[in-house]
């Protein structure tokens, strides 16, 4: 399996929409991330890409019903993956 | 202090190395410095054993310790990680096929092993079995605060140490191949083997690679 994760900065670039509309939609539940580090408010938050078109709908207000969902790793190869995506998310979230 | 490295997947070869190596080192304290996203779990189990058997063993997570790695660095008596670091646990899986009575005997297999992890965390954590089985059936996922506030480490240490040890790791990348050949030979030690090899390339292959312990005793 090669499943791709994306952070949340990413997806609101993909979206064209600011990063706190995301963690909105996230509070919200309309949107589900694949998973999440940490409890703290400022927690990195991932996307599975094979999610992306829903959650694109979801952010754009084309859908409303809630997109993305929590993905369990099954493989070595999605935890690494996984973990890139979190790394690479811990980088946006700290200035 | 020895330090010994889990840098990749876990697998059986991998697993009798540390176990070998740790042995080795039996009575000495051995920092084992961990970077791994898991593996197997019959690998990861027979690690975990040996670190709980030698009991002198800190784990330091330098980056991301998953799924069966956190079960060996549980393990652990001390159990340190970097601030950046990543923690995960989840539970056991795996890919199989047979009739309906081999994949009983599978899923029951693949039970007992996931309660052997659960005991593994508890011992390390003191949460209970439930709380465990909860966070491991969410795959939950931690940074260094959260892994600390839960127990599964002990203290944090600053990033920059950890980039100091992979960069050190970089830089001397024959340090880790040095440590899994086992401990290193004392000054006489090494004089009594370079004086048994026959004169020759050999001979002085060895010098060259051991000329600075070499000449500390010429120098007492």
């Amino acid at each position: 399996m090669n499943t791709r994760f994306i952070t949340t900065a990413e997806l609101a670039r993909q979206a064209e929409c600011s990063v706190a509309k995301v963690i909105n939609h996230i509070t919200e539940g309309l949107l589900v991330p694949a998973g999440r580090a940490g409890a703290a408010q400022n927690a990195a938050f991932i996307f599975d890409e094979r999610d992306l078109p829903d959650l694109l709908k979801t952010l754009s207000g084309e859908s409303g019903a809630p997109a993305g969902r929590s993905r369990q790793s099954r493989d070595v190869d999605t935890v690494r993956h996984k973990a890139q995506a979190f790394l690479r998310a811990t980088t946006e979230v700290q200035p | 202090m020895k330090v010994l490295e889990l840098f990749e997947e876990i697998d059986t070869q991998r697993a009798k190395g540390l176990s070998a190596n740790l042995d080795r080192y039996k009575g000495e304290p051995v920092i084992l410095r961990i970077n791994s996203p898991g593996g197997s779990v019959t690998a990861g189990m027979l690690m975990a054993d040996a670190v709980q058997r030698h009991g002198r063993v800190t784990a330091e997570i330098v980056g991301l310790a998953a799924s069966m790695a956190t079960v060996v660095s549980s393990a652990a008596k001390e159990t340190r990680m970097a601030s950046t670091g990543l923690f995960m646990i989840h539970n056991p899986w795996m890919a199989t096929e047979g009739d309906a009575r081999q994949l009983r005997k599978e899923a029951e297999a693949l039970e007992k092993f996931g309660a052997s992890l659960v005991t593994y965390y508890v011992n390390k954590t003191r949460k209970t079995r439930p709380e465990i089985q909860q966070l491991m059936d969410a795959e939950t996922w931690f940074d260094a605060v959260q892994a600390k506030e839960s127990r599964f480490v002990d203290s944090i240490f600053q990033a920059a140490d950890a980039r100091a040890a992979i960069r050190w790791k970089a830089r001397f990348p024959g340090i880790s191949a040095r440590l899994q050949k086992g401990p290193q030979k004392t000054p006489d030690q090494l004089a009594r083997q370079y004086m048994a090899l026959p004169a020759g390339p050999t001979r002085q292959e060895f010098f060259q690679r051991h000329k600075t312990t070499l000449f500390s005793l010429l120098s007492k």
